[in-house]
Formats: structure tokens, sequence, C-alpha cells
């Protein structure tokens, strides 16, 4: 290209930087000198504007457009070389401008347009949409929308202003639903004396919503738990503490099992192994817990060998014993037995029919030495004639007073008033008691001298409520005497062997303190849950499910053969106390879990929060809302 | 004194330090931050933002060149290396590639595309500046009208002259049924975007079909009319490139606008709704 | 379409002092080396006391003032008519005791306002600022005050000085051969000058026999010793030997003084055949009779090469050829000569010290040292080594610079070249360029190209601003600080002379507008108000040139193509 059409007498500056560029040019044709004018117009319908002088027009386009034209202007002082006038067009860096100003426009315009209409309500899509809600959010917020978490939603600008310089503090919004065992905003929801100052916590650092239908928990790394807990590590394998002692058996179980005698004796004995269980899941049901195995109940468990000797452990409540001599009226006896007029003779000489000692348990309620018949010669004998005139009131009335709360009702249920008044009369008369028919089904019966409760089977409401009544009376006892008494009442009904019902063979009786009341004793009559860890996760199924049922349970729970198991089982302390398994280590668990097997994160096996839940209104405002709805 | 052919190679790799350097302690930052279970958003999500600012700064330097704010290529340089910082920070802010909510889902589309566009220009800008000093012309891009009706003009008077001259209309036809339309604007604008020899081919072609007809005066005028076309590819091809290397902008420019706005929006909904 | 006419200004509208009175004329008349001048020989149209009321001035420093700065590119000269004055000599002043002083760059403030203060209308000016631009002038050409030096006794007693006493005459050289001052003048005592400026100065020489010879013999005495004595090899001289050097020196010009006003027709018609059209200062092969100066101009250094010339070099004003081999001769090598063919490039006012005299006070100064001859030694091989760099320079190399030797861009030392391998040709160096300058671009992107080398249509600030020749006004001139030509477009009467003299076309006649985007018209012929453009280098800016500084690409730079090196330690990112 010649270089001199840049000439300086041949061409213009280049002007970019001018807003339009000539239409003629944009047509490919050749564009005009002047070019358009700032406002947009063409520039260049005519080359000159001729100037008048000495009555001739001269043409005065300049130097570089060519200088003046051949034909010069026209008589009118036109300028001849005119054009029709062309439509400049923008040029691109103006272009440019407004489309940047027509995008930023379209994007507040959608801004605003979703401020304005409510998205269901315009029925477009609002561009402020954060993102759809987790479902079970997005179920919880239909009524309320998203005012139910965002307090400036809704809200004019002024709020809107205030809301930036303030809290939106989103997680008190959680728990207007949300509730847990502990405080709401405390690590780990408890309220724990860190070593270090922790400061409150807060849901969404973990909980995000506007994530999808899916929950977005953020998932806890060992990082996130070493930044508060001192004891940092990032796994099982490396730095994870040895688990305590005793776990997991940290709690003397309620129910006496001694696996090592079931396993390896009673379970081989030939007479009894066509009812022993095949493996550890023939009494543990596996599939209903997480953490903890319970056992099988005791029908399933335990009856086929052991219900047969519930029924043969008795009660005696009153044993007529060995007397001095016949100090019951006579007169009040016949009365109160309707005796026939002359069925009754004196004796000369009064030889009692019984040569035993009062039971223990009358001797209690009697407060009488068993072992003394010049002492409790009377008040047997005025018991026996109460009893004649008025059956078991006399009993009842006895063991209501010993106790704050009346028991006798529960202690003497199903005891026949008349059989006892009989039994009564007869001992009256200083004979035996013959019992019209035996007791086979157990209850309260009377035999010769003796009332006597046999249990009906396992869980006896009457044999437990002697068993409570034993301990309850055997604690507060004033008076030495009548102290030593209860005890020896209260051990024989507890004793494992002779005591009622035999209960005791299998419930453990542990001291349980309790700083108001004193320390007293309990028979635990239930299988009890002992777990208190609540921030530890164990799936026993999942376990199970990978290893196997048949060697799954002891390849964690190993039987120490060692221990005396049913030692710890006479006292009635229940810390001190060795199971018949060997304590679960960190090694056990390690067999798989190592970092190069399965590796542990924290989140693995344990959680954080403590009891969620929710509140119990919001359910009640959904399930209301659910029942409006058709 | 030095001519600088290019940035220096030093700047460069400070510069592309400098932004790893960033990017690293927003990444540290940020892996703190959620061990501590703070919201790392916040950390990285200011960063993006002020590289964002820096960003669409340029745009506002490119207005101020009165203003000492240090040079435009400095500013250049600074830009690409935070452009593809921003997308690094981008995904570390957004914890992936892709965005859940449909604002989130929005400014992604807009800020890919800003990206693309950026990275398209930037590979332009460095290729085509070679192919046009190579086509052996310079032109302005505001005088390639004029150039081309200049040229056609010339044809045009060649031929008229041609016809006149010897009173054969074979040249006169030619153009009138081939060559004018071709001499009317650009033409071959795809295959001038990927370097195409097509053009090249298709005037020589055209002006060789054609010589066996004429004779040795029509030739002569033949070879300047194979001159001017010759010509006009070479602007033609300075006319796809540089329109290229504008247009590219109307793309990026608008669209990093687009995004800005709704990045500050997303701001005002956070500091409103969330913090 | 209304036009806004305004009176086409005319040569002597703006008088170089305000003040001149015809008293003052009287006055000067009266002087003797103005009484000398044949008033007869001076045309109707440009007459003595003409020249004297429009062309010159009174004006008065006080005692320390620094009357012309070192380096400074003035473009008067001045006459002493009461007092007297200090030359500083070599090696001068250091440039902050001069007071030196940069254009006044915008403030930060005024810089932003250039936002939204420029018009949307191209070459809008203001146009009652040309009514009022008399006191503009004042403050501008008077300067509002003069720097004047602290503790003279000290500079005295630690800087060779010269004295200039009632009658002298100083400056004319610089003025008249546009080339920058050579030393710092300060006042002595209270004094009295004629400035005269250089259009004035121009005429008297042309008209006055006296002036010629005055002149030219101060250019001996004054301008040649200073020249010299600012050549490093001639340093150690005192004024003694100084002017045995001086007194055998001879004058050489080479080539046209208006080369500018016909390289550019010539070569476009091809009526110049590149160095074969340039006269031979030197020849390769000649016997080297003396050490060649460069005064003013620039001369092509070259070495034959297959069947051509290659160029190696220029020299510029102030560069000197020819120790190196001098130094071999007299040392005893006999077949020493020319190493290199030095011819002049349009102009160039060479001077030629004879071996003779080189021998005598250099060589032998050279060798009485101690260590006089490793200097030597050393002097000479430097010279060598570095002619031998140029001549180990591959063709490649070496093309760009024959390239712009060929063009005359060696004649720019701020010219805008572009890399067009970078480039994107974004123009945002030219919309820099208009936001800076009021909304209006001062260059083309576009010029000569060479490979992906393209010397772009903006003013190249030359060494040798030929532009400057002929401007009635004196609108174009160099900055008192910074060396930049710059134009006053309060003066410019839009003569054109300066845009034709351009052998670059890097001035633009523009056509004004006023601030309702009118054109500007003379009302007594309709013609429009033209105003001469050019690059200002951004002198008022405070980010410098903002072509430069707007390129994203690093692509645009302003060289002087003698000093160009191509950065190895750069990308083609």
């Amino acid at each position: 290209m010649e270089d001199n059409k840049f000439g300086h007498d041949q061409s213009n500056y280049e002007r970019p930087n001018l807003p339009y560029r000539c239409g003629r040019a944009s047509l490919w044709q050749t564009p005009c000198n002047h070019g358009p004018e700032v406002d947009g117009t063409c520039g260049g319908t005519q080359e000159c504007t001729p100037f008048l002088k000495n009555d001739r027009w001269e043409c005065r386009r300049e130097k570089r457009f060519g200088g003046p034209c051949e034909d010069g202007p026209g008589s009118g002082g036109e300028c001849s070389i005119q054009r029709p006038p062309c439509a400049p067009r923008s040029t691109l860096r103006i272009i440019r401008g407004r489309l940047v100003l027509l995008a930023v426009s379209i994007v507040l315009a959608l801004i605003g347009t979703s401020l304005v209409l409510d998205p269901k309500v315009g029925g477009m899509v609002s561009i402020s949409d954060a993102g759809p809600l987790s479902k079970s959010h997005a179920k919880f917020t239909e009524k309320e929308g998203c005012a139910t978490c965002h307090i400036a939603y809704g809200q004019g600008p002024v709020e809107w202003i205030k809301a930036v310089f303030s809290n939106s503090d989103l997680s008190s919004r959680c728990v207007n639903c949300h509730s847990f065992g502990g405080p709401s905003f405390k690590a780990h929801n408890a309220n724990m004396s860190p070593d270090r100052k922790v400061g409150d916590t807060q849901c969404v650092m973990c909980h995000r919503e506007h994530n999808g239908p899916g929950m977005s928990v953020r998932a806890l790394f060992s990082d996130q738990c070493n930044s508060c807990h001192k004891n940092k590590f990032t796994s099982l394998e490396h730095g994870h503490p040895e688990f305590s002692k005793k776990y997991p058996y940290f709690n003397r179980n309620s129910i006496k099992f001694d696996h090592g005698s079931h396993l390896k004796k009673h379970f081989e004995n030939p007479k009894v192994s066509d009812k022993a269980p095949g493996s550890c899941i023939g009494c543990h049901m596996i599939t209903l817990e997480d953490r903890e195995v319970r056992p099988s109940s005791y029908e399933i468990v335990c009856a086929a060998c052991h219900d047969s000797q519930i029924k043969k452990k008795e009660l005696i409540l009153l044993r007529l014993p060995e007397l001095v001599q016949n100090r019951i009226d006579r007169d009040s006896l016949v009365q109160a037995c309707n005796f026939p007029e002359g069925n009754v003779k004196e004796e000369e000489e009064f030889l009692s029919v019984s040569t035993e000692q009062p039971a223990l348990v009358s001797a209690f309620l009697l407060n009488i030495p068993e072992d003394d018949p010049e002492i409790y010669d009377q008040p047997i004998q005025d018991l026996v004639l109460a009893m004649a005139e008025e059956s078991s009131v006399p009993f009842a009335e006895l063991i209501d007073s010993q106790t704050e709360t009346p028991m006798s009702e529960n202690l003497l249920m199903g005891l026949n008033p008349e059989v006892l008044k009989r039994a009564a009369c007869s001992w009256g008369l200083n004979r035996e008691y013959e019992s019209p028919a035996e007791v086979r089904f157990g209850g309260w019966y009377t035999d010769m001298l003796e009332i006597r409760y046999k249990p009906s089977g396992h869980a006896d409401p009457v044999v437990k409520s002697w068993l409570e009544f034993a301990l309850a009376v055997s604690l507060n006892q004033k008076e030495e005497d009548k102290a030593a008494r209860a005890i020896a009442m209260r051990d024989q009904i507890l004793s494992a062997k002779d005591g009622v019902g035999g209960c005791i063979k299998c419930h453990a009786v542990s001291e349980v303190k309790n700083s108001k009341v004193g320390s007293h004793l309990a028979v635990a009559w239930k299988y009890e849950s002992k777990s208190d860890s609540p921030y530890v996760l164990y799936k026993h199924e999942n376990h199970i499910e990978i290893l196997g049922t048949k060697g799954a349970c002891s390849n964690c729970h190993i039987l120490n053969k060692e221990v005396d198991y049913m030692a710890s089982f006479k006292e009635y302390d229940p810390v001190n106390w060795v199971s018949n398994f060997e304590f679960i280590s960190k090694k056990t668990c390690m067999q798989c879990h190592s970092e190069s097997q399965i590796d542990l994160e924290c989140q693995k096996c344990h959680l954080y929060h403590f009891k969620p839940s929710f509140k119990k209104d919001m359910l009640v405002v959904k399930a209301e809302s659910v029942s409006t709805t058709p | 004194m030095k001519i600088q052919q290019g940035f220096s190679l030093v700047r460069i790799w400070v510069y592309v330090f400098f932004g790893t350097l960033l990017f690293l302690v927003t990444w540290i930052w940020t892996y703190q931050i959620d061990s501590t279970l703070g919201i790392s958003a916040f950390a990285n999500g200011w960063i993006l933002f002020g590289i964002l600012v820096f960003l669409s700064l340029f745009s506002a330097r490119k207005r101020l060149p009165f203003l000492p704010l240090a040079s435009s290529s400095r500013w250049f340089l600074l830009h690409v290396v935070c452009g593809f910082l921003a997308l690094f920070l981008f995904w570390l802010h957004i914890g992936g590639m892709w965005s859940k909510g449909f604002y989130g889902q929005v400014i992604t589309i807009l800020f890919y595309i800003t990206s693309i566009s950026g990275v398209v220009g930037l590979f332009i800008e460095k290729v085509y500046p070679r192919q046009l000093t190579r086509s052996g012309v310079e032109v302005i891009y505001e005088r390639i009208p004029m150039e081309i009706a200049e040229i056609r003009e010339e044809v045009e008077s060649l031929i008229l002259k041609c016809t006149e001259e010897t009173g054969s209309s074979t040249l006169a036809e030619h153009y009138l049924e081939t060559l004018r339309r071709y001499f009317q604007r650009p033409r071959f604008f795809i295959n001038n975007i990927f370097g195409s020899h097509l053009p090249q081919h298709w005037v020589r072609q055209q002006c060789m079909i054609l010589e066996r007809f004429l004779n040795e005066k029509e030739r002569e005028y033949l070879d300047k009319v194979y001159a001017l076309a010759e010509k006009k590819r070479k602007i033609d091809f300075h006319y796809t490139l540089q329109t290229l290397l504008k247009t590219w902008l109307l793309v990026h420019i608008p669209l990093a606008g687009a995004v800005m706005a709704m990045v500050i929006w997303h701001l005002i909904l956070i500091m409103v709704f969330f913090v | 379409m209304a036009i806004t006419t305004q009176v086409r200004p005319q040569r002597w509208d703006q008088p170089f002092g305000l003040f001149m009175t015809e008293l003052d004329v009287d006055r000067l008349l009266t002087i003797p080396e103005i009484a000398a001048i044949e008033e007869s020989k001076f045309p109707s149209h440009c007459s003595l006391r003409g020249i004297l009321k429009n062309d010159a001035r009174i004006v008065k420093y006080s005692a320390g003032d620094i009357v012309i700065r070192e380096g400074d590119y003035g473009n008067s000269a001045f006459l002493v008519l009461d007092g007297s004055l200090k030359v500083v000599l070599f090696p001068g002043l250091p440039g902050q005791m001069l007071g030196r002083r940069t254009i006044q760059k915008k403030t930060f403030w005024q810089a932003l306002k250039q936002l939204w203060s420029r018009s949307k209308i191209p070459e809008v000016r203001d146009v009652k600022r040309y009514g009022l631009h008399a006191m503009v002038r004042e403050a501008e050409d008077l300067g509002a005050s003069h720097v004047f030096l602290q503790d003279v006794p000290a500079i005295l007693d630690k800087n060779k000085t010269a004295s200039l006493g009632k009658g002298a005459l100083f400056g004319e050289l610089a003025a008249l051969g546009r080339t920058p001052r050579t030393a710092t003048i300060f006042a002595e005592s209270d004094i009295e000058l004629l400035e005269i400026r250089w259009q004035g100065l121009r005429e008297f020489r042309k008209y006055d026999q006296g002036w010629r010879r005055l002149i030219d013999q101060r250019y001996r005495t004054n301008a040649l010793n200073a020249h010299l004595r600012a050549t490093s090899i001639f340093s150690h001289l005192d004024d003694k030997d100084l002017q045995e050097v001086a007194d055998a020196t001879l004058f050489e010009t080479y080539g046209k003084f208006d080369w500018h006003l016909t390289y550019n027709k010539l070569q476009s018609q091809d009526k110049i055949h590149g160095i074969k059209d340039e006269p031979i200062i030197a020849n390769q092969g000649d016997y080297s009779d003396g050490i060649l100066l460069v005064r003013a101009g620039f001369a092509r250094v070259s070495i034959d090469r297959g069947n051509g010339q290659q160029t190696l070099t220029y020299l510029g004003t102030g560069d000197f050829y020819g120790a190196d081999e001098l130094f071999r001769v007299w040392q005893g090598d006999p077949n020493v000569g020319m190493r290199v063919t030095i011819t002049a490039l349009g102009y160039a006012e060479m001077l030629r010290v004879p071996s003779k005299i080189v021998e005598k006070h250099l060589f032998a100064y050279w060798s009485s040292g101690r260590d006089g001859f490793r200097q030597a030694n050393s002097q000479s091989s430097f010279e060598s080594r570095r002619l031998q760099d140029f001549i180990d320079r591959t063709l490649t190399d070496g093309a760009l610079l024959e390239w712009a030797v060929e063009e005359r861009f060696i004649n720019g030392t701020q010219t805008m070249l572009i890399n067009l391998d970078r480039c994107v040709r974004c123009d945002d160096c030219v919309q820099a360029c208009s936001a800076t300058h009021g909304g209006n671009p001062r260059f083309v992107r576009h010029g000569k190209t060479f490979g992906n080398w393209m010397v772009a249509n903006a003013c190249m600030h030359c060494a040798d601003p030929v532009c400057m020749i002929g401007c009635p006004t004196g609108a174009i001139h160099r900055s008192m600080s910074g060396g930049m030509v710059i134009i006053n477009d309060d003066t410019c009467i839009g003569c054109e002379t300066c845009a034709n003299s351009c052998p670059y076309s890097n001035i633009r006649m523009v056509s004004i507008n006023d601030e309702a985007g009118q054109l500007i018209t003379d009302p007594q012929n309709q013609k429009p108000i033209l105003k001469a453009t050019k690059c200002d280098l951004c002198a008022d800016q405070i980010s410098g040139p903002a072509c430069v500084f707007a390129c994203p690409h690093d692509a645009v730079s302003r060289v002087d193509f003698r000093k160009i090196e191509i950065d190895e330690n750069s990308t083609g990112f």
C-alpha cells in the first residue's frame, strides 16, 4: 500500500474514539471525507461550503481531500458534489458499550422481577433462587416459605440494610423445629468443660441448604474434630486412644448369666444339651439393635431348663411354732371359729403340736425372737386368735405398718381368707390343719402348720412384691433386734438357693446409691440397657453381615475362662465387676480397621449430636397441616 | 534502550508465581477454616470477589490512560494471570465445577462463557497479529471499506479501459459474472478465520481460467486486475482477523458486566440473608 | 452551516517581547553591535526595526540567575547589553543545581479531569484563548521565575568557567544549528540582555555581513571550543591547547541544509538510491587524516559488503570517528586505512581535527602519563571492539537499523515503533492518545513497515528537528526541559510550514471547531482556520507517553534507533 496515503496532506487522523462511522462505508462504498457528525447525522452530503468572493463562488474543499474540485460550485453557491445522506452506523466500541449496558440491565431486570414477583405467582424462575431445598425442609417450609429461615425475607429495603449490618443468625431458626438432648449451640450439645475455650457452635457450620433434594451435611474429618479435641489424631490406627479398661462391659449385667458355665458345662451336659442353643444368635437378637445386642426373652432363652425350678421354691409366711402353753381365750376362739359347743374341750396338759421355730417372715413382722418360745408364745397366739377372728386382716395390718406405702395387697394377693381362718382355728386348738386340696399351679396355701406361697412361675407378681418388701424393710430399721430380723428375713427371701422363686439366682441385686434417700438395694427385674455413650456408633448387624453368623461374635467377644463371673454378684456393688468376656481393645477392631484396610474416620464410629429430635409442637403443626389438606 | 519483543519471561513467571501463591494461600486458608468448622466460602469468596473487581478494573484502566496506574501491559498480564486465578478460585468457592442453585448456575454459565471467551481472545491475540504481519499489507480496520471501494473503482476503471482499448468484452463479462461479487465487499470470512488457502486459490483460478481467452493486451489488464484482487484478498484477510480481534470482546466484556452485576447481587443476598 | 470567524494570524502578530517599544528599538540601534548593521540591506517586509521590535526583547537577570542551561534546547540567542556572565565549562553543573524545571505536569486531579472534560467534537478550541494569549505568552516566554545559583563562589571554585562581557553574543549557534545548549551560562552581576529569537538571528545573519562574520567567528571560538571540550577525547586540554586544536580544525558541510524538503518526494519518485547518492565524508580504505566529529546532522558508518554497503551505525551530533585508525598509524602500523565509509545522511556538519594536531595533543597525552599508554590502548581498543561488534552483526540483526537509516528514522529520538507481531490492532494507543489530548488523537497508527516493525505516523521528536525551521512565530519549539518538540497551539497560525517540512508526515493540519461543533473559519475568505498538531509526547501528562503506557501487549515503544537492542530475554507471549 502506498504510504503517501497517510501523508499529512492526504489523510486525516483516524478517530476511533468517535461514536459513528460512515454509513456508506458500512455498505462497502467509498466513505465521504468529512465523516458523520458527532450526533450521528451524515456529515458528507456535500464536499465543501463554497465561499462567495468578489461575486464568484469559490470551492473550499480542503487540500487533503483533493483541493478545489474540477466543476466548482454551482451558480447558486451550492457544492457540485452532492450526495444523498447516508445513515451512519455506530462503531464496534459503541456497540460493545451498549451490549454491556444491555447485559447488566437484563440481570438487573431479572433481579428486579424476582424481587417484585413471587416466583410462584409470576410463573417464572426467580433469578435470586439460591437453589432447591432438601426434600424434608422443602415440605416443612411450604407454608412460610423463605421467611422460615431468612428473617429479612419479604421485608423492605430498610430491613435489608439492617440485615446487612446485623447477624442473620440462621441457626436460631433451626431450633424452631429441631431439639437436642443438650444445649443446641454447644459443641456436641453438651455442657462440657473444655480445656480450651470453644465458642458456640452454629448449625450452618455443617449443615447447608439449597443444595438440591439431598441433605448436604459437611463430612467431618479428623481435622475438624482435632480443632477442638486436645487429643489429636487422624484415624483409629494412628493416635486413637486405647478403649477404656472394661470396654464395652462397663456395667454389671442385670441378669446373672454365666456364659462360662453354660457354654462349657451345662450345654455340654447330655441331659439338657438338646435344649441348648446352637450359637450366640440362639439367644441374642442381632438384627434388632445397632450397638446393643439384647438377649431374647426368658421364655425363649431360660425357661426350657429353669422354669421348673422356680415353683419349687416357696415362701413360708407363718409357721405355727412350738408353744409353751395355751394362751388363747377359748371362748373367743370358739366364738370366732364358730365351733360347735362341746366339740372344743379343754386339754389337761398343753402339749404343743409344733416343735418348729416360727417362720422368719412372721418373726420379723411380730418382732419376736424365733428361738425363744417364752417370748413369742403370747404374740403368736394373739396372732392366731386374730387370724381366727379376722382372717388375713391382722397380717395385712402388720405388713402395712412396716412400710410407708401399704404393700399388703400385693403381698397377700390371692390369699384365701376362709382357708386362713380355718387354719387359725385349727392352730388355736393346737391342732394341725389339714389342707383340703393341693395347690398345683401356685398361690397361697395352708398346710399343716404353715401358710406358704408357691410361685406360679416366672415373673410371679407376689414373689416380686415379697422381694421388694424384704428389701424395703431391711433398710432404716431403728431397733437393733428388728433390724437383725429384717435382714435375716431379707437374706432368706433373696437367697438364690432357698429364696422364694429363686429369683436372685438370675436377677442381680445391686446397691443403688441415692443421695437423697440413701442407698438401697434393688433387684434388676428387667434386662437393663446400659448404654450411656451417646456419641458412639456401632452396628453389630453390619459386622455380622460381613463376618457371617458363625464365627462373627467370638471374633470380638472372647470368653474368659479364668474369671469367676458369679463371684461379684454375691455382693451388691455393681461396679466391682468382671465380665465373662475379655475386654475389647483397639487391637480387636484393628484386625480389619487399619489404615491400609478399612480406614475409620472419626465420624464412622462417633456421632456429633446428642439426642437429636424434633420439637413436639412442630410435629403437631405439621400433623395439623397434613390433616387439613384433603 | 531495549525493545520488548514480548513480555519479559521473568515478569510472567513472577506474576504466575504470585498468582499461584495467592491461590495456594487461599486454598490452605479454606482448608484451615473448614477444619475449624468455619465457613470458608466467605474467605475465598471475598478473595474471588477482589480478583473479579480487579479483572473488571482493567476496563476502567483503559479509560484512564492519563493516570499513572501502571502500564496497560502490566495490567494485561495481571488480567490474564488473575483470569486463570479467578477460574481456580471460582472452583474452590463453589466446591466443584458446577453450582446447584439456579442463581449459582446462571453465574456459573456466564462466568464460564466469560472465561472461555477470554481464553479464546488471548489465543487469537497471540496468534493473529503474526498472521496479519505475514499477509504483507497493513491496514487500519476503519479504512477497510475505503480501501475496498478504492480497489473496486480501480478494477472497474481498468476493465472499462480494457474494453475501450481492445474492443473485447471478455474480461468485462467475466468481471460482471464472477469477479464483481468478489470485489463488492470482504469475502471468504470463514476461510480466513482458519487461515485457509482457498481464497488465494480462488483468485488465481478465476484469473487463470480467463487467460486463454485473452490476447496479449488484455492479459496486461488481467495481470493488473489480478494484482488488485490479490491486494483485496489480503485486505479481506485483515478484515476477518481484525474483526475477530475486535468482536471477541463483544462477548467477553458484556458477559463480564453481567457476571459482575450478578456477583454483586449475590454478595448482597449473602449479606442480607446469610450473614 | 454557521461559521465562526477569526482574523488569520500574521507573522509578527505575536512579538517575542511584549513590552518592546519604539524607544527600546531606538536604544538598541545605538548599541555598537547593532549600529554596525546596514539597515538598508534588509527588505521592507522584514526591516531591522521590525526584527528588533518583534523578534527580540530586552530581558533582565539578577546576579546568579541562570540564563541558559546546558542541554537545553533554545531557539534564541543573547546579546549582552550590560553586565557580565559566566559560562560553566565542561563537565558542567549538576542538573539539580541548574534548577531544571520540568514541564508543568498535571496534578492527579487535573489528569483525572480529562475523563469528562474532553469534548466529543473533534478539534475543539476555545477561540477566546487566542485573543487573550498575549498574557499567556508573557508568562510562558519570560518565565515567571529565574532560577538562580546558590553560592556562586563555590561554583566558580569547583568548575572551569569562562566570562562573557558587554557586547558578547551567545546562544546563537544552538539557536541556529538546532542543537542543544552546550554550556550553562549564568549572570555574574545584574545584567541586561537582548534576547533574539532564531528567526531574527537568521535574518541578521542573512542580510548582514558583519553579523555573519561575527557568528562564524564566534562559532570557532565559543562553540567549537565548547564542542571540542564536550568531546571526551579533548576534555583534558587546557584553553591554549584547545584553541590550537580549534584553530586547526576544519569545517566541512556535506549534503543540503534543507534535505528534508525534497527527501520524501525524491524517495517516492525513486530518485534517491540510498547510500550511493550520499555525499562521502570518508571512504573505506582511504588514508586516515584526522578525527571526524559530527557537529550537526547525521553520518552513516558503513562497510563494503558483497556488492553493497552494510550500515553499521550512524553518527549524530557530538559523535566522532577515527581515533583508532590514527592511533595505530601513530604507533607505526603503516597499513591502516579507514575501516569504514562515512557518508552524510542528508546533511552533516563535520569537524575534521587533523592527524598532526591529534598526535600532538591527544596521543602524546595518552602516552605521557605513567599508565597513559595502557589507557591509550584501552581507549583505542574499546572503539575498535565496538566497531567490531557492529561488523560482527548479522545482516538480519542489522537490517532494522539499515532500514531506519534508509528511511531517516534515525533522526527520531522518540520514534514510535510498533511490533506488529504483538499488536492486536486494538487502537488502545490511539484511544489513549485521544483521551490525553482533549479527545483528539495526535498520531495515525500507520506508517512504513519493515518486517514486523512499523514506524507509526507519530512525531519522533527528532534530534535534528527540521520542522522547526521556518516557523514564522516560533509556535513549534523544543521544550526547555525534556527536549521534546511541541507546538504552541495558541501561536500557531496554520501556515503548514512545519507540516510540509516534516519528512515523515508526522505533523497534521486540522481544521478547528468551536465548542458547539461549528467550523471556525477566517471571516475574510471563509477558509477554515488550520492548526498544526502532532504528538507532544504527553509532556504535561503524569503518565508519560500515553500510547506506550496504554498498550496492553507491549507492542508500542518510543525509541532512538541507535540505542535499540532487541531484548532477548522476552517471550513471544
